[in-house]
């Protein structure tokens, strides 16, 4: 069933349906929500007070957008909110090579290391730049959706995108060197 | 590094969508908040005009009573604005395709809301929104020109706040955080 019938389901009193929505968007929003906070539990508060304002706001939901782009504006600016509040924008990893090279193989914790270089490096990215990264390449939007999603100009988040990746350049080529 | 089809990136990016969700109490959690939620309802006044936007030539008074549409964060409705003899607000250019934006903030406590944005010099006292007291709710319309605004509510006065659906800009040259609004359509020829 389409993303429009279960909203309309819910709208029509099937309140329960709502978690149908929430089963297929709900591990999409903990991984972009884990990697950008880098914080296992602000993570999950991000994603729940995501889910909590979408069901609040659903009568308000355009269908002309599409309802993932519509989930993911109020997952990013939650994460933009719980970044601030609590300091994980303001935190830089100390790059430690030996650390680094001593770490298990990455792979562990639910495919989420926290010690795998590309994950350090992607901690030590602006938090603008790394949302734009996320978004283009881990959740695969196109540039207007991702400008619908986080208010910035297609023109600048072409920019992000493209910082991103240069800063990310040799922690790739040394990831899959291997 | 050239683009998406990067084999590393494609690498990386299986990598990230692998993440796992660890296993807690978080659905029980979401179960239990949203049923304690009064239930979403239709917005009625609405829906009728959100099915595909239309440029309809009208004039700037006309305009400004008809209908709104959608929160603010990009959808509206088209509406081409005549040029008239009265004086276009200072937000509008004579030869501007506008569209209406109806922007809303549930705030049941407030005493009076106002929008402010880069369409009203940032002035409280230029666009006060109206209380729809069985909800709790105020609203207004506006005709903004294609493009990008940043705009933010002024509660009671004093208190600004982002709107809260909408996504975050930069902070304002005033320190204080806005919201935007992408406002679509064709420039005029």
């Amino acid at each position: 069933m389409s993303d429009a019938a279960w909203i309309a389901r819910v709208l029509d009193g099937d309140t329960e349906a709502f978690s149908m929505l929430v089963d297929r968007y709900d591990a999409e929003c903990y991984r972009f929500a884990r990697h950008m906070l880098g914080h296992g539990e602000d993570a999950e508060d991000a994603v729940q007070e995501t889910f909590i304002r979408a069901y609040r706001a659903l009568g308000r939901y355009d269908e002309r957008n599409t309802f993932r782009a519509w989930l993911f504006r109020i997952l990013v600016n939650q994460c933009r909110s719980i970044g601030r509040s609590r300091g994980r924008f303001d935190r830089r990893f100390v790059h430690d090579e030996d650390a680094i090279a001593r770490a298990p193989a990455p792979g562990q914790d639910g495919g989420f290391d926290s010690r795998e270089p590309l994950k350090v490096a992607l901690d030590e990215l602006e938090p603008e730049l790394r949302e734009a990264f996320l978004l283009k390449y881990g959740e695969e939007m196109d540039y207007m959706s991702m400008a619908a999603v986080t208010g910035a100009s297609v023109s600048a988040l072409k920019m992000r995108v493209k910082r991103a990746r240069d800063r990310l350049r040799p922690r790739l080529e040394g990831m899959f060197r291997e | 590094m050239s683009d998406s089809r990067d084999p590393r990136l494609e690498q990386w990016a299986e990598r990230y969508r692998a993440t796992a969700r660890p296993d807690g109490r978080h659905r029980e959690r979401l179960r239990d908040a949203i049923r304690s939620s009064p239930p979403p309802t239709r917005e009625p006044a609405l829906r009728g005009l959100t099915i595909r936007p239309r440029a309809i030539t009208i004039g700037w008074p006309l305009a400004a009573a008809a209908t709104a549409v959608v929160l603010a964060g990009g959808i509206a409705i088209g509406v081409r604005l005549a040029p008239r003899s009265e004086p276009a607000p200072a937000a509008m250019r004579p030869d501007a395709v506008a569209r209406l934006v109806r922007f809303e903030l549930d705030a049941p406590f407030a005493s009076r809301v106002a929008l402010v944005g880069d369409f009203n010099g940032w002035d409280p006292a230029a666009t006060p929104m109206r209380l729809d007291a069985g909800r709790g709710r105020w609203t207004t319309a506006l005709a903004l020109q294609h493009g990008r605004h940043v705009y933010a509510f002024v509660i009671d006065g004093d208190r600004w706040l982002p709107d809260p659906d909408a996504p975050l800009a930069p902070e304002s040259g005033f320190g204080t955080p806005g919201s935007v609004v992408v406002v679509e359509g064709a420039e005029p020829s």
